[in-house]
């Protein structure tokens, strides 16, 4: 197996005035290289667990390692190298593409003249430089999850975390987010993303964890996971198998 | 570094991006300035140059009369009326009653020689030289006062009566003392002098103020620095706003992903709101030295004490983001911060004595006043520009102010870790 790029071991976590535990020991291990697809209904733990590994939120026990070390130990330069892209959009609506971009960059410590170089490769890779100089509140919504993925890879992370990176956009802007993705990961980046799209990620993803309850129920590529369930045609009716037809809250 | 400088620019675009905000943060202090100066000048150079009218009774025709006549008629204060001698008590009550006039004075028939009389018995009764002839009772001055009249000029007036009739009383005093002394003398009783018209003491008005001919505040000496200090401390809105936002579309969240130090965070904010306050000081302290003489106001002047002031707004502008940043720390919603920071701001600054001086307020809420930073702020301004204080004056407050900043963004921090 490839080198280990993330190791959770028996994550547990209850929020605070919460009546249940919302991670009950979960276990993941994502290798060098792989886009790993975290998938799960609604209250399953998915942004709790991104939370917890981009350091906004504490666990209560269980162990993180990334890149082979435990993230305590080291946070600040071990997150120098992981990206992460939120499910809002996290940018300042008021500040333009080019300001965006800058700002974000000089916090991760960029240099200047590498940033300004960076920014200018990614605003052009993503169609957006003849938009550089306009506020992020007049972009449309897929222009918005461009530019929110784009402040997440800026640092040329070796570990992105993607919390549900598609949501709400149409079918162009998913195309071109879908393809960076795969080109990064092409060069070396490893993928830890999640989405309730499930088409989406069986075409992007190198392996699937599947959460319900707070902890992995199944994690497998997406036709070895077919394959153990031969009544299931594809990952959807895997996912649906494992995890039940009826409806989820937040609460559940 | 680099981290501080790239928040620090986020913060100023923020800030200078919103328009509506700037207009809210440098047009609000100014407005409010000028409107509650041009106000409370209006009020206070009308209720100086009002006169009160008095219609006179004088039934006494002596000297009484005449000395209650003269005193009033010298006062700016009063228009004075005399009655026709023919007219009553009654007639003069109903003229103040219709509203002909505001305050009716009455004095009755006799009054001077019944004081005389009185004096006179009282001393022959003290010398032990017999009983002179019971006089009457003394009949009362009698004022009618209209309800609507302030009271500062109905205890002006009363003053007046009571000081004539004083001196009348002292000069009828004298002369029966004089008249008695002749009766024993041994000497010639053209010898003696008449009774001196003895000189009132003297009373020098002096404020202890820089400034040996001011002796009070002006309008534009409390309200250049107080509204000032109200709009310094109403930045906890948008200061406490704009952290409720960047926390809710996750821009916040994504900084301290990114491991950016929550204080490193903060300290941008403080820098250019620290900047925020000192350009409203200097834009209004602008105001008042350039703009108040060209619409009649009085100019504003620090009197040489503009680093005192400016070290006042500094530590003033601290504590206002310190609760800002505190808001924003626990408010959930921007409705949540605005609500709760402009009211929070308006009871300040009320208990603080921007709006009415702490001296007129009743001693429960002078004793509160003490805790309004506002008040700590206000009270700095006056030692400075009123009471000729150096920097030791304004110390022990610039120091509240900076312990309130510091408990506040501990509070803002320890708090954020929790949450």
């Amino acid at each position: 197996m490839a080198t280990t790029i993330l190791r959770i071991e028996k994550l547990r976590k209850t929020y605070p005035n919460g009546n249940k535990e919302v991670l009950t020991g979960l276990d993941l291990t994502i290798g060098q290289g792989e886009i790993y697809g975290f998938l799960g209904p609604n209250g399953a733990g998915k942004t709790t667990t991104v939370n917890i590994l981009a350091g906004l939120l504490k666990q209560d026990s269980g162990n993180i390692e990334i890149f082979g070390k435990p993230v305590a130990s080291d946070r600040k330069n071990t997150m120098r190298r992981v990206g992460f892209v939120p499910q809002s959009i996290a940018i300042y609506p008021e500040l333009t593409a080019y300001e965006n971009l800058s700002v974000f960059g000089s916090v991760y410590g960029i240099s200047r003249p590498e940033l300004t170089n960076r920014i200018g490769k990614l605003l052009d890779l993503f169609g957006l430089e003849k938009f550089r100089d306009k506020k992020a509140a007049s972009f449309s919504g897929g222009m918005k999850r461009s530019l929110n993925l784009m402040v997440g890879i800026l640092h040329n992370p070796d570990l992105l975390i993607l919390d549900e990176p598609t949501v709400g956009i149409d079918v162009q802007s998913k195309v071109v987010i879908l393809e960076y993705l795969k080109t990064l990961n092409s060069h070396g980046t490893t993928i830890l993303y999640t989405s309730h799209d499930m088409e989406e990620a069986e075409h992007l993803c190198t392996r699937v964890g599947i959460i319900d309850g707070g902890k992995l129920v199944a994690a497998d590529s997406p036709e070895a996971l077919a394959r153990r369930f031969p009544e299931c045609h594809d990952l959807k009716s895997v996912y649906l198998e494992l995890t039940g037809k009826e409806l989820r809250t937040m609460e559940d | 570094m680099r981290k501080f400088a790239a928040l620090l620019y986020k913060d100023l675009l923020l800030l200078v991006r919103d328009k509506a905000g700037l207009l809210f943060l440098f047009a609000m202090p100014m407005v409010l300035v000028l409107v509650m100066t041009g106000i409370q000048d209006g009020a206070v150079e009308n209720s100086s140059k009002k006169t009160v009218s008095v219609l006179i009774l004088d039934k006494d025709r002596d000297e009484m009369g005449r000395e209650i006549i003269s005193e009033l008629q010298r006062q700016d204060l009063f228009d004075v009326t005399l009655a026709d001698s023919t007219q009553t008590a009654s007639e003069v009550q109903q003229a103040v009653k219709e509203g002909s006039f505001l305050i009716g004075v009455y004095i009755p028939e006799n009054i001077s020689s019944m004081v005389r009389n009185e004096i006179e018995s009282s001393l022959s009764e003290m010398l032990g030289l017999g009983s002179t002839p019971q006089t009457d009772t003394l009949s009362s001055l009698k004022v009618f006062i209209d309800p609507t009249v302030n009271n500062t000029f109905r205890t002006t007036m009363m003053c007046y009566l009571r000081e004539a009739s004083n001196h009348i009383e002292k000069k009828a005093l004298l002369s029966t003392i004089s008249e008695t002394a002749q009766e024993f003398s041994p000497f010639p009783t053209d010898s003696m002098a008449p009774p001196p018209d003895l000189k009132p003491i003297s009373i020098d008005e002096i404020a202890y103020s820089k400034d040996a001919f001011r002796t009070n505040i002006n309008v534009t000496e409390h309200n250049v620095p107080a509204w000032t200090l109200f709009a310094i401390f109403f930045i906890v809105i948008s200061l406490s706003g704009g952290i409720i936002k960047e926390r809710q579309d996750g821009s916040f969240s994504r900084l301290m992903a990114m491991t950016c130090p929550y204080s490193t965070y903060l300290m941008s904010k403080i820098v250019v709101y620290e900047c925020v306050c000192v350009l409203q000081f200097l834009l209004v302290m602008m105001m008042g030295k350039l703009l108040f003489p060209l619409v009649g106001l009085p100019v504003f002047s620090m009197h040489g004490a503009f680093a005192l002031c400016l070290m006042i707004v500094f530590f003033c502008a601290l504590a206002a983001i310190g609760i800002g940043l505190t808001l924003g720390t626990f408010a959930s919603t921007h409705q949540q911060a605005s609500v709760l920071g402009a009211v929070t701001v308006v009871v300040l600054s009320a208990v603080g004595g921007i709006w009415v001086p702490t001296f007129l307020m009743p001693p429960f809420l002078k004793a509160v006043s003490v805790l309004s930073p506002l008040n700590w702020g206000i009270e700095a301004f006056y030692n400075v520009i009123l009471r000729d204080g150096g920097i030791r004056s304004v110390l022990p407050n610039c120091l509240l102010l900076l312990a309130l900043t510091v408990a506040c963004t501990a509070v803002s921090i320890v708090a954020k870790k929790k949450i």
